[in-house]
């Protein structure tokens, strides 16, 4: 039986469309998206806003309120394909084998409960133990996030937005996990804490071996800590590759134009264009390559045809009529 | 280059009230002994984390705030003496504010047209409508946005957050602002559009020589678009030079932490771990506050550091430091 | 005006309390406003019929002294016709028999057949039947709707300037003039409404219609104001806001361009929802008799059927047709401002959409399950 389940793999999103219903016809926000997550690793999804990779991180989990629909995939994991469990199983799955991290996540903290008191709900949903046992693995929690215990009784209000955000990481660590989602988690925050979260994120990677899934636009950050990269347009991926492939020798034109739209810190000032045009319309979206319209290097069947996503070279992937199929057929 | 500066910021201090008991009144002192220029067709860079004064300053500039102590000079004169309505007016006229939110710097009830005219009228620059109109195009053109006739129909939520952001700079050229106070003017946009909205920027300082004051938490765009860079932590000036000095050879601990705390995938792998400080939180200044604001979270702090507040000592032509490693 | 006209239409389409709603007022209006040509009476018109035969007095007549069969057929024959004159009555029915007819048993005929035009149940000729007092309780309330809809449009109208004033101006100003009128607000909100009410009509004894919406009116706006003054605040924090002071625009044109375009949809909620309780209110007050009850609106048409035992005595539709006629007027104005709810918060209209979307997933599900099951087979 081939469920997909190579040693190595922890996910496999296999065609996966998310559609919304809305009064004309549906809008797609992902696209027969196919991505592999590998046990273990840190994987970067990047893209601006709207590209659908918030969309396609709440569907792995089923998220999704309506309108939203997932008509077309599946999300194999652990060899079980998530989208066709029923409510028990799915519940036992969220928080206690994939956990989320939201984005603005220190703000969804309720600010009249104790962050003691927020941190044994979510211990005591998922396991049968004490109240006691589970204060005490709560303060445990705390310290592995690097936040001394004495504060557990404190309200969210008394935290600084740093230090909110490493309440938060904690409550998805809870129970363990085997893959964490983290979407934008540190958007909200000055440079120097993010720079702080990661490494303890980094720490803890270490120490208890999660897989990441980590969602940003900010390609910089991917390209120090992730280990590939996931670059998302209109729904759909348009590359994937080691994080230093992406950053250093970008394949695809729009990870080109959105590595030129990060100034440097160092080296000779040169001018930046960023890219030109407007972000895809989804609710009448071009024929062809999405970003046709935007692209420099344009061609007459990109307007025509969808690039599919092919391997160029084992372990890279990119989505580009410059990089047509090689005779023989594609993956 | 030796230019007039259109502004100068000389000591500028803005305490705020914190809690208010009978007879106690405590403040909270967001800004600190902060003093700067500003030249026609250059940019000045604020780079800073959430809490350093750096958006605080730029509203005393911008009248929103009355300042505390300090003064502000535009184009040599006090504007603690613009007392009448007139000279109010005339100030606001050249020195404008843009700010973060793009999405709300318009009121979504009116079109782009009534935003870019209200203020041609209130300053009566035009004299009658087809001259309104024919000005409110060009600016439109001036910004990039095209067909200007059917975007000046639009309301605000047809727009893009990076479109939106341009019909606020277009404010600013129709009005003839030549101070624009730009608060984290990209921070809110996708990655892809920040650049072109620098890039615009950038052209209003050589095309109509506007001075820029440019607010940021990122020093890397700060690097791209500004000449000078000054860093400020808790409300104080810790560094202030040449955006290219600044951020190749930072002299103060807290630009060195900050700039070692930049993402950089060049730098993978071999990023050195941040020191281990005895407090983390970022203090809470006060008038009567002692000491340098660094010193809590400081490498290199000494018994002199929590004492006195270091001067502003000079390092090189247009390199300053307030660090009392650089003497003082 | 075309983009008027558009964002009218945007607002009904799909918006069925609205469309509703909408429609119950739009034809309270008209009745009101063209009352005089669509009531069949006046209000206070009496029906002047005095004289009618019916099988009672049929019965009564039979075998009386006097009477023959050719007067008991025309009579027979004149069941139902109503006479205003009593001559004229007994002419006819002289004329249709062809003999003279004996004094005392005209007495008779007229006094068995003596009709009281009040309390009529509803007929042909009054749909809703008549008052105690004879007067056609259709036409009483069309005409009443005049009074009813002016009192209750009118004190809705006073009610949200008041709190528009009230509210806008304490969020912009801020400070002490903010703490004033907050505090003008609360005295008036923990003041019992219904109550001060009370003291003020009884204060001014019979109050007119008038009055009546004057006092509604300066009672009912402090809900309001609060509601507005919160909303405002928050549009003040917009930076949009700042902008138009940054650019010098004066206050006053900030409150009345900038901030209140923005709150539109609540102040017309706060008027269609304060003339709501108006309407009601004025009922409430004419009906415990601190209105002018010369004056035919709903509230003293209840007024008048209390006071005549309506319910007791089995007329039934003295009483019922204003509490209805009330009921449906306050529900159009109730669907209306639901129907604005519906605007502001699309969340809400669900409806529709929610049925196609359980649809589909379930569709999708099921498909999605039994291709696992497929596979599962297969392998």
């Amino acid at each position: 039986m081939n469920q997909g389940s190579s040693t190595g793999t922890i996910l496999e999103i296999r065609n996966l469309c998310v559609d919304y219903l809305t009064e004309k016809k549906p809008v797609r926000a992902v696209d027969r998206v196919n991505l592999t997550v590998k046990r273990g690793e840190t994987l970067g999804l990047a893209g601006e806003s709207g590209c659908g990779k918030s969309t396609l991180a709440f569907s792995i989990l089923r998220l999704h309120k309506p309108p939203a629909l997932i008509p077309e995939g599946e999300v194999i994991f652990n060899g079980e394909d998530i989208l066709c469990m029923d409510e028990e199983r799915l519940r036992r799955i969220r928080w206690n084998d994939i956990s989320v991290v939201f984005q603005s996540a220190m703000n969804c903290l309720n600010p009249v409960v104790s962050i003691r008191d927020q941190m044994c709900d979510v211990i005591l949903a998922h396991r049968n133990i004490s109240k006691a046992d589970a204060v005490a693995q709560a303060a445990n929690l705390l310290e592995r996030v690097g936040i001394s215990p004495d504060r557990m009784n404190d309200y969210p209000h008394q935290f600084s937005g740093g230090m909110r955000q490493r309440v938060v990481i904690a409550i998805a660590l809870a129970l363990d996990p085997q893959m964490i989602i983290m979407d934008e988690p540190t958007t909200a925050l000055d440079v120097v804490v993010e720079r702080e979260i990661m490494a303890k994120l980094e720490e803890l990677k270490h120490q208890f071996g999660f897989t990441i899934l980590l969602i940003t636009h900010d390609l910089s950050l991917l390209g120090e800590i992730s280990d590939r990269i996931a670059i998302m347009y209109g729904g759909r991926i348009v590359e994937l590759a080691t994080s230093e492939q992406v950053i250093l020798d970008p394949k695809h034109p729009y990870t080109n134009g959105l590595i030129n739209s990060f100034p440097l810190l160092s080296g000779e000032k040169k001018v930046l264009s960023g890219i030109s045009g407007f972000p895809v319309n989804l609710w009448d979206p071009p024929p062809g390559c999405y970003f046709a319209p935007r692209c420099e290097a344009c061609m007459d069947i990109c307007k025509r045809e969808n690039p599919p996503l092919i391997e160029i070279e084992p372990g890279r992937q990119v989505a580009c009529h410059l990089f047509p199929t090689p005779e023989g057929g594609a993956e | 280059m030796s230019l007039q500066p259109i502004m100068e910021v000389r000591h500028l201090v803005k305490d705020f009230p914190t809690k208010q008991g009978i007879f106690t009144k405590q403040y909270m002192r967001a800004v600190n002994d902060v003093s700067f220029n500003l030249y026609p067709g250059r940019a000045l860079g604020i780079v800073g984390e959430s809490g350093s004064g750096k958006s605080t300053s730029a509203r005393v500039i911008s009248l929103q705030y009355p300042r505390t102590a300090g003064e502000i000079l535009f184009q040599g004169n006090d504007i603690a003496t613009f007392t009448d309505k007139a000279s109010v007016m005339a100030y606001r006229r050249k020195v404008q504010m843009i700010f973060q939110d793009p999405y709300g710097a318009l009121n979504p009830v009116h079109t782009v047209f009534h935003h870019i005219a209200r203020p041609l009228q209130i300053h009566k620059i035009v004299q009658n409508k087809s001259e309104l109109e024919d000005k409110v195009y060009s600016v439109l053109e001036k910004v990039g946005l095209i067909p200007v006739e059917q975007t000046a129909k639009k309301y605000a939520y047809q727009l893009s957050g990076g479109q939106r952001q341009r019909v606020c700079i277009g404010k600013t050229l129709a009005l003839g602002t030549e101070v624009v106070l730009a608060d984290e003017p990209t921070s809110a946009l996708d990655v892809s559009i920040r650049l072109g909205i620098l890039n615009l920027m950038e052209a209003m300082k050589e095309d109509f020589n506007t001075a820029f004051l440019y607010i940021t938490h990122d020093i890397a765009t700060a690097r791209y678009f500004t000449e000078e860079i000054a860093v400020m932590y808790v409300g104080h000036m810790v560094e202030t030079g040449d955006s290219r000095d600044v951020t190749s050879n930072p002299q103060h601990p807290y630009t060195q932490l900050l700039l070692s705390a930049v993402p950089d995938p060049h730098k993978r792998g071999s990023r050195i771990s941040l020191p281990e400080v005895e407090k983390k939180e970022i203090p809470t200044w006060r008038p009567e506050s002692r000491g340098c604001p660094f010193a809590s979270r400081c490498p290199h702090t000494t018994p002199q550091c929590r004492e006195q507040m270091p001067p502003l000592t000079k390092l090189a032509d247009n390199h300053f430091v307030r660090c009392f490693l650089h003497g003082g | 005006m075309s983009r008027f006209l558009e964002s009218i239409i945007r607002f009904f389409k799909g918006n069925s309390p609205a469309v509703i709603g909408a429609t119950i007022i739009g034809t309270f209006v008209l009745l009101a406003v063209f009352a005089p040509l669509i009531a069949p009476y006046g209000a206070l018109e009496r029906d002047p019929i005095k004289y009618k035969i019916t099988d009672e007095t049929l019965e009564k007549l039979a075998g009386i002294e006097g009477m023959s069969a050719e007067i008991e057929a025309t009579l027979a024959a004149l069941k139902g016709h109503g006479f205003e004159d009593k001559h004229e009555f007994l002419r006819t029915i002289e004329t249709q028999t062809g003999t003279e007819i004996p004094l005392p048993l005209q007495k008779r005929i007229a006094g068995y057949s003596r009709h009281d035009p009040g309390h009529e149940p509803p007929s042909r000729r009054h749909w809703l039947g008549t008052t105690r007092a004879g007067q056609d309780v259709l036409s009483q309330l069309i005409y009443g709707a005049r009074i009813s809809l002016l009192v209750g449009f009118g004190a809705g109208l006073i009610g949200t300037v008041i709190a528009v004033l009230m509210g806008v101006t304490a969020a912009y100003m801020g400070g002490k003039v903010d703490e004033l009128l907050v505090f003008m607000m609360n005295v008036v909100l923990v003041i019992p409404n219904l109550p001060l009410i009370l003291v003020l009509a009884a204060f001014l004894g019979e109050a007119g219609p008038h009055s009546i919406a004057i006092i509604i009116g300066v009672t009912s706006w402090a809900w309001g104001a609060r509601v507005l003054r919160s909303q405002t605040l928050s549009i003040r924090k917009r930076e949009f806001i700042t902008a138009a002071e940054a650019i010098g625009e004066s206050k006053w044109r900030i409150i009345v361009v900038e901030m209140v375009p923005n709150v539109i949809n609540l102040i017309a909620g706060q008027f269609v929802g304060t003339t709501l309780y108006a309407v009601l209110a004025e009922a409430g007050l004419e009906f415990i008799g601190l209105g002018d009850p010369s004056v035919v609106t709903w509230g003293t048409m209840l007024l008048w059927a209390q006071n005549n035992s309506a319910l007791i005595v089995g007329a039934w539709w003295e009483m019922l047709a204003p509490a209805i006629t009330i009921s449906i007027f306050g529900g159009g104005l109730a669907l209306l401002n639901m129907g604005m709810d519906y605007v502001s918060n699309p969340q809400l209209k669900g409806g529709g959409n929610m049925g196609l979307w359980k649809k589909r997933y379930n569709e999708i599900q099921q498909k999605r399950l039994a291709k696992a099951r497929n596979d599962k087979e297969l392998a």
